[in-house]
């Protein structure tokens, strides 16, 4: 696994056309957390996100041919991605009208923190709800997986200033958002 | 370039992101995730490694299996046409048939005619003559 490790991109991508698995593997390990990032962006909901990110890998498979710089991997895979959960999330739109909210993973957290983590979970959907998708994405790169202005930058493929930019704003308005007490909330839906 | 991706993902930089990451009360939630990946996308896998396994000699010998039989045909038509055809007439042969068919002389025509025998130059109207009649 270690070798797969230090493989690029293009390195992957030219094995997986040959059908190794293995080397598949290691793109699915190196991309499903921004998969399900990107997918979450868009639907805001964990299953479409799930669902949308596990279509996408297949679907990438399927149309490795195409991807021209398997170098820049990343970058056109997301896009899959994006795509897939836009069609996903229409398809769900059709089925049903009402809005979609934000929703994580149904777990069974420790009873002292239910009540804390519902607030905060409900606070933080609020909040990137007010975000646009592309901001939405970039937040979620940014601050749930951890990837770098320039990883985000070139896997976007949009200059590294227009990055720093949504992610300026990104969190200035998740600030503002997420300094609402929740009793103020609470003040200004009944009031 | 080197991507670590997984490895640095988990919990996020901002407080509170990590209340959206799916693996946060499940450690088994993305290797659930990349089973299901792998096995969804397997058939397609399988069938890429039977593309690959295509190699230089089973394209010869999937050409040899047309080329051979079409080859042998050819070689064989061309065997009979050679041990069939009659040995080819010489030069001479050929004028003389030539000059038969010009010029028959059968049984009530045993003479050549006289711009033949005459060693002058062949007169035209002679030889429309003796060819056609007139």
């Amino acid at each position: 696994m270690d070798e797969l490790t230090a493989l690029s991109d293009a390195e992957l991508v030219e094995r997986s056309s040959e059908g190794d698995s293995a080397a598949f593997g290691q793109l699915v390990l190196r991309y499903r957390r921004a998969a399900y990032s990107v997918a979450l962006s868009v639907t805001r909901r964990h299953e479409d996100a799930e669902d949308a990110a596990q279509e996408a890998f297949a679907a990438a498979l399927s149309r490795l041919e195409e991807c021209r710089d398997p170098e820049r991997f990343g970058g056109w895979f997301l896009t899959i991605v994006r795509n897939r959960s836009r069609n996903l999330l229409r398809r769900e739109r059709i089925r049903q009208s009402e809005p979609i909210p934000i929703t994580v993973a149904s777990r069974e957290p420790g009873p002292e923190k239910v009540s804390e983590r519902a607030d905060l979970r409900a606070r933080l959907r609020g909040a990137l709800e007010v975000l646009t998708q592309v901001q939405r994405e970039v937040v979620l790169l940014h601050d749930l997986e951890g990837w770098k202005h320039r990883e985000i930058a070139e896997r976007l493929d949009m200059p590294s200033g227009t990055v720093r930019s949504h992610l300026h704003h990104a969190r200035k308005m998740l600030r503002e958002q997420l300094s609402i007490p929740p009793l103020a909330e609470e003040r200004e839906r009944t009031g | 370039m080197m991507h670590d991706n997984e490895t640095r993902g988990g919990p996020g930089r901002t407080p509170g992101f990590e209340e959206l990451d799916p693996s946060r009360d499940d450690v088994w939630y993305w290797a659930r995730f990349q089973d299901r990946v792998m096995a969804e996308t397997m058939p397609e896998l399988l069938r890429r490694q039977r593309s690959a396994r295509v190699t230089f000699a089973q394209v010869m010998e999937s050409w040899s299996r047309l080329l051979v039989p079409g080859m042998v045909a050819a070689a064989a038509v061309a065997a009979t046409l050679l041990l069939s055809q009659a040995e080819p007439p010489s030069i001479n042969d050929s004028a003389v048939v030539l000059e038969e068919l010009m010029f028959p002389v059968g049984p009530g025509q045993e003479e050549l005619p006289d711009f033949l025998v005459s060693g002058d130059a062949l007169d035209r109207d002679a030889v429309l003559f003796a060819v056609e009649g007139y």
